[in-house]
């Protein structure tokens, strides 16, 4: 299996996985004109993963902001995350939040209420 | 067929207004056009206020500004893709920041519009949150860019409801006026 590397723009994050260090990881923003054309890979990623026998993924998110029909995409993403949870796969995700933005928390918060996943949401400086 | 910069200027929805415009566009909303004004906008911001002043104010833009990319009804197509049309204007006030766009609409869209707003300006703080995290769920369901929740994010980054307005055009069209009021302590 490959590692899925996109890279990053103004308006999409790049994402890379490392499949030796069991880790995806996204950074920049998110306000793609069409986002679910642009996530649709990395759903299909993380699905396919799993299913090559993988068990543990650590996904962490550095989202300096993201738009709504990105956040739609997200939950697709944490939905996909989840089913694989309950199939006892060893998932954390990170949330990684700028703590000179007050929205910025809260916007994250928001994502994993509902959730039946394990994550952690980190202050840092500046992503 | 519309110059909707031009109406408006002219229009009575913005006649209120007093500040100074820090950012003027109409026509063709593209992604680039979205992306290459919000860098201008970003950039305007940085000088007089904090990330999350700025980073507010942005998200608002996005939100209304995408909205007339997919659902203006005046569209143009170039490379076999499609824009909605229609004018973002951004004004610097005593109090902080207005937003105001204007688009084409259908009746129908008139319809949902006119409800969709009436019901997100009722709602209270705790019941926007609630509200939102329900529609995202039904929306992830099916096939939609967001419709809806983009209004909700306004409402809720901007800490005050939308003003909104239409102008009947006949033909089944309508002018969809749209204001965001962003204020800075």
């Amino acid at each position: 299996m490959k590692n899925l590397v996109i890279e990053g723009t103004k308006y999409t994050p790049e994402i890379k996985s490392d499949i030796q260090k069991k880790e995806i990881r996204f950074y920049g923003s998110s306000y793609p004109e069409n986002a679910n054309e642009f996530y649709q890979p990395v759903y299909e990623w993380v699905e396919k993963y799993f299913e090559k026998g993988e068990s543990v993924l650590d996904v962490n998110f550095y989202i300096y902001y993201f738009n709504t029909s990105t956040s739609k995409c997200f939950m697709n993403l944490l939905e996909i995350l989840e089913k694989n949870h309950k199939a006892d796969h060893k998932i954390n995700v990170n949330w990684y939040y700028s703590e000179d933005d007050e929205d910025s928390l809260d916007s994250g918060e928001k994502l994993f209420m509902e959730m039946d996943l394990n994550f952690k949401l980190i202050p840092v400086d500046k992503i | 067929m519309q110059k909707t910069i031009d109406q408006l200027l002219q229009s009575a929805f913005i006649e209120d207004i007093k500040g100074k415009t820090i950012l003027a566009f109409g026509g063709v909303v593209s992604q680039d056009a979205i992306v290459g004004l919000g860098d201008v906008l970003r950039s305007e911001l940085h000088f007089k206020h904090s990330l999350s002043i700025v980073n507010k104010v942005f998200a608002i833009y996005i939100e209304m500004t995408q909205n007339i990319l997919h659902y203006s009804n005046e569209r143009t197509d170039i490379n076999g893709k499609s824009f909605g049309q229609g004018a973002v204007m951004v004004f610097e006030c005593e109090k902080g920041y207005e937003l105001v766009t204007v688009n084409l609409i259908s009746e129908k869209q008139h319809r949902y519009l006119e409800k969709k707003c009436n019901l997100i300006n009722s709602l209270s703080k705790d019941d926007l949150k609630e509200f939102y995290l329900k529609r995202r769920r039904k929306i992830a369901e099916t096939d939609s860019k967001g419709a809806g929740l983009g209004f909700i994010d306004i409402v809720r980054r901007s800490g005050n409801p939308v003003i909104f307005d239409f102008e009947n055009l006949g033909n089944s069209e309508y002018l969809f006026y749209l204001r965001a009021q962003m204020f800075v302590d």
